[in-house]
């Protein structure tokens, strides 16, 4: 095949996967409704309470990220439930007697989760920064770009243990099942929900996204220059480490690679025909 | 002519173990181009794995597969490319309408989009499902099986490999299911049909495999076995009672032309005769003489494909 026809497969793949997402109710609940919801929420009960040492800066403002990265961290269930209804259905196997070859397909659902990545993230920005007012450093919009490219990035990572899910889970209610036992206590041991202080946090790739997402957006650090700030519950007055802040996106990426990487190899040889 | 001279599928010593257990045992098997054969046989006997292996969704352990001369171990991405596979199960995206599930799968078959949106349209009036536009999930069981065939027929491949395909269809969808294969062979396309339905395998197939265990037990035309390995003529008798059936055996057991009996479940008996039809009466008349209980019915009919496939086995297809 050439390598056109091998770009209108892909093509083919993403339109067919975002087609099924947002033709599915649930979608709309798991992926806009609980984030929108959650946001709306922690609007009403931090949006009044300012920071004691920064009075322009509410509780709102830094719960803000946490809700960005809990929806992010959809990725995983949209992943792993999506490459599972494909082997549950056969419909993976289906494919697999047409010449599409599986890198075409791990490829497309990628590519489509992205996609759908950037919808979900864009509602977001826009309700959090636009509808309901959340504050970020001195209004400068490309801080908020970049802060998008940092939760992007890090919901890019989260495909990847959807991935590894998706290759031990038998039906798409299992996948869900082991996404949210996955992605709820990682949420909260990372401290983006809720912040504390525990070495605890470091193995757990939100407070990486979170912490960055703070510095950068909300406190204005230097992503280039500027180092990892120790204590996530006093984030404003708390001392730099020696870890530079861009180490943090580093981090990201390696997980975004490795979980990928390590989540086709097991689904390939979970998936294997003998 | 020159179609039915090339080979389509050849098969050697194929074989396929599950857990020591030999699920397809040293095969062999050559299908011509243009041909229709049908895989028949109980469950177990090894038609799908043997369909798995060629469409190389399995590998086998032993011996070789070749589809137009390709190996499929080794050529599966050109194989992939000019096989059609239609599962035993509904197989494609049910938030999907039927016209996006056939312009999908054709796209991964790398045919065009323009072509395939004509395509689909013929494919889908031809099996009456040109009038659906909504989501599949919400067709009938006998829409979904025809949608199910219909993504093959849109691949436009040489070899199709049809698994049950009428399961479960009423009899005017099964005809034009039936019409559509028949339609395949009159464009010189070579298919592969696994069934239960020994009409079906009757109708349909040039060649008819029997499968059993794993091994292939007969093959040739349908014709061809029943002179081989059936009995010209068989005799249904319905019991009333189901004690007067083994009494009735016991009688009959030495008469001539007789060559075997199979009693079946509801009081019914078969009796197979190579004998010709005055044969026939003079036995049914000197067996039935006598107090052997009250008969429900008696059929006297034809050798048909399940009584060849009841003489090679020992036992009906559908058990």
């Amino acid at each position: 095949m050439s390598f056109s026809t091998d770009l209108i497969i892909i093509r083919s793949i993403v339109e067919k996967n975002l087609k099924l997402k947002f033709r599915n109710n649930q979608t709309y609940l798991y992926s806009f409704g609980f984030p929108l919801l959650f946001t709306i929420i922690f609007y009403f009960i931090f949006k009044p309470i300012t920071v004691a040492l920064d009075n322009n800066l509410t509780v709102f403002d830094f719960a803000i990220s946490g809700m960005l990265i809990y929806t992010a961290s959809f990725g995983t269930i949209n992943a792993a439930t999506s490459l599972t209804v494909e082997k549950e259905k056969l419909t993976l196997m289906r494919l697999d007697t047409t010449p599409v070859g599986r890198s075409k397909i791990f490829l497309g659902t990628l590519l489509s989760e992205s996609v759908f990545l950037v919808f979900q993230l864009i509602l977001m920005f826009v309700i959090s920064y636009f509808l309901l007012g959340a504050k970020w450093y001195q209004n400068d919009p490309s801080l908020l770009l970049l802060g998008f490219v940092i939760v992007y990035l890090f919901g890019l990572s989260t495909l990847g243990v959807g991935i590894i899910i998706s290759a031990k889970a038998k039906s798409a209610n299992a996948a869900v099942g082991f996404s949210m036992m996955y992605v709820m206590p990682i949420l909260f041991l990372s401290g983006s929900i809720i912040p504390f202080e525990s070495p605890i946090v470091y193995f757990c790739p939100p407070f990486w996204a979170n912490q960055l997402f703070q510095q950068v957006v909300i406190l204005g650090d230097n992503i280039l220059i500027d180092f990892l700030r120790l204590n996530a519950q006093n984030i404003i007055e708390a001392p730099n480490s020696a870890f530079p802040l861009w180490g943090s996106l580093i981090i990201i990426v390696l997980i975004l690679i490795g979980t990928i990487l390590l989540g086709i190899r097991l689904f390939q040889r979970n998936t294997a025909y003998q | 002519m020159k179609n039915l001279i090339e080979k389509a599928i050849e098969i050697n010593n194929l074989t396929k173990i599950y857990n020591k257990h030999v699920v397809v045992d040293h095969i062999n098997l050559t299908v011509m181009k243009g041909e229709i054969i049908s895989l028949l046989g109980p469950n177990g006997a090894g038609k799908s794995t043997t369909i798995n292996i060629l469409t190389t969704i399995l590998k086998p352990n032993e011996g070789t597969a070749l589809l137009n001369n390709k190996d499929v171990t080794i050529d599966s991405s050109i194989i992939k490319s000019c096989i059609g596979v239609v599962p035993q199960e509904y197989v494609f995206y049910e938030d999907l309408t039927a016209e996006e599930n056939l312009i999908f799968f054709g796209l991964m078959h790398g045919i065009p989009k323009s072509i395939l949106k004509k395509d689909a349209k013929t494919i889908l009036s031809k099996l009456g499902l040109n009038n659906r536009k909504d989501k599949t999930k919400n067709f009938s069981g006998g829409m979904k099986r025809r949608l199910n065939i219909a993504i093959a027929l849109i691949m436009k491949p040489e070899i199709y490999f049809l698994d049950e395909p009428t399961a479960g269809l009423d009899p005017q969808s099964k005809y034009v299911v039936w019409e559509s294969i028949k339609e395949l062979k009159n464009r010189g396309k070579t298919v592969i049909l696994c069934t239960h339905d020994m009409h079906e395998a009757e109708v349909l197939s040039d060649r008819v495999i029997i499968m059993n265990n794993g091994s292939i037990i007969a093959e040739g035309s349908s014709n061809e076995l029943k002179r081989k390995y059936g009995e010209i003529y068989s005799l249904e008798i319905i019991f009333k009672e189901k004690e007067n059936i083994y009494e009735f055996e016991n009688r009959i057991k030495s008469l001539p032309y007789l060559k075997r009996t199979f009693i079946d479940s509801n009081n019914k008996i078969n009796l197979f005769f190579d004998g010709g039809m005055i044969e026939f009466v003079k036995i049914i008349q000197d067996s039935l003489i006598g107090d052997i209980g009250d008969i429900e019915s008696m059929t006297f009919r034809e050798t048909t494909l399940e009584d060849v496939f009841l003489n090679l086995t020992g036992r009906r297809l559908k058990e």
